[in-house]
């Protein structure tokens, strides 16, 4: 029987440990995202054997940090690939024709919207308004997390918003923004 | 005041951190700018549409030899729930009492179908002829109970027969039903 080295050892509990400690997290990024059950937990396997892959090399200092960007990055995919198979099957329709969005909207056409919006965000600006918005992170803890200045965390803040805004607000009425 | 000073009030007023000495500044900043004005409506109904994405159930991590098993935490419906049930046998407690509530809803009805039998008007007697107290009498009476039992017998069995999720209840009383 082999004998595993110490550092072996280590390795796999921090890759298990990892998994154990933010899977519920790594589920609830992917499912705000996908917003299905069995897709959140195809994101899950993808972004742990990506975690694997990165220990092998170098772990990196803050767990939840790295899972939740490449979690995210993960749905975003998923989103665009599943958008396409729709695209290809479903007939065209003329964006006029189409009722307004905020109006009784799916949450499928809500999810697809939302996450077109945050593939146009950079990583850090992603991550940092999951942690905010879905987390409930203080700056002060995401910046810690991330490594960056507090001010940096909330001018990077405002403008994920911002962008976000921008790509969603054509389709608000007025009585949206009141 | 500066556009970057706006962004770390509206930063902190966003996300639920602008402390009470900064309120005053930061409304007074909207005020003189309505522009800002309608950037912070829309950031704030940027931030109700993303809380309105479904929030995830609770998932529990499980070890099955050297495999460790994601599966939704038992008893977790609500997105908020954290605690995870204390009663590690789950579920089945929950099917036993639904099959004791479906018995005993059985054996009531069961007793309320007899206590109507009984109250029944005497039964006829035809002249010559012995009544069999199991051959039904076509008297109105008794035709209009009959059917008025059978159509509550069966209004019930129907109505769970509608309701795929309580098939032990229906199975019961269907059972019961047969059993008359």
């Amino acid at each position: 029987m082999a004998i595993k080295s110490i550092e072996t050892r280590r390795d796999e509990a921090s890759v298990a440990g990892a998994f154990e400690a933010h899977t519920n997290e790594v589920y609830g990024w992917a499912y705000r995202l996908l917003g299905r059950h069995h897709e959140s937990l195809d994101v899950v396997q993808d972004v742990f054997l990506k975690w694997i892959g990165q220990c092998e090399s170098e772990t990196p200092d803050h767990a939840r940090g790295w899972l939740r960007g490449v979690t995210i990055n993960r749905a975003i995919d998923v989103i665009r690939q599943r958008r396409k198979i729709n695209e290809a099957s479903e007939s065209t329709a003329p964006m006029a024709a189409r009722a307004p969005r905020f109006a009784g909207v799916e949450h499928d056409e809500l999810r697809r919207d939302v996450a077109a919006a945050m593939g146009t965000l950079t990583d850090i600006q992603r991550s940092i308004l999951v942690a905010k918005v879905y987390d409930g992170m203080t700056f002060a803890k995401i910046s810690e997390e991330l490594g960056v200045a507090v001010s940096t965390v909330k001018t990077h803040y405002v403008r994920a918003i911002g962008r976000i805004s921008a790509k969603l607000q054509p389709q608000w009425t007025r009585e949206d923004l009141s | 005041m500066n556009r970057e000073m706006f962004e770390r009030l509206l930063a902190e007023a966003l996300g639920n951190e602008l402390s009470s000495a900064n309120l005053a500044a930061f409304e007074a900043c909207l005020a003189d700018h309505p522009e800002w004005q309608h950037e912070y409506r829309a950031a704030i109904k940027t931030l109700r549409v993303l809380a309105e994405l479904d929030a995830p159930r609770q998932v529990e991590v499980r070890r099955s030899g050297d495999t460790l098993v994601i599966a939704p935490q038992q008893g977790s419906r609500h997105p908020t729930a954290t605690v995870a049930r204390s009663n590690p046998l789950g579920g089945w407690h929950r099917y036993a009492a639904v099959i004791l509530i479906a018995f005993t809803a059985g054996y009531a009805l069961h007793g309320a179908l007899l206590v109507k039998e009984a109250a029944r008007p005497p039964q006829a007697f035809v002249a010559g002829k012995p009544q069999d107290h199991t051959t039904p009498i076509a008297t109105p009476n008794r035709k209009a109970e009959s059917r008025h039992v059978e159509s509550f017998r069966d209004a019930v069995i129907h109505a769970h027969r509608r309701k795929p999720s309580r098939s032990g209840l229906a199975t019961c009383l269907i059972a019961m039903a047969k059993s008359h």
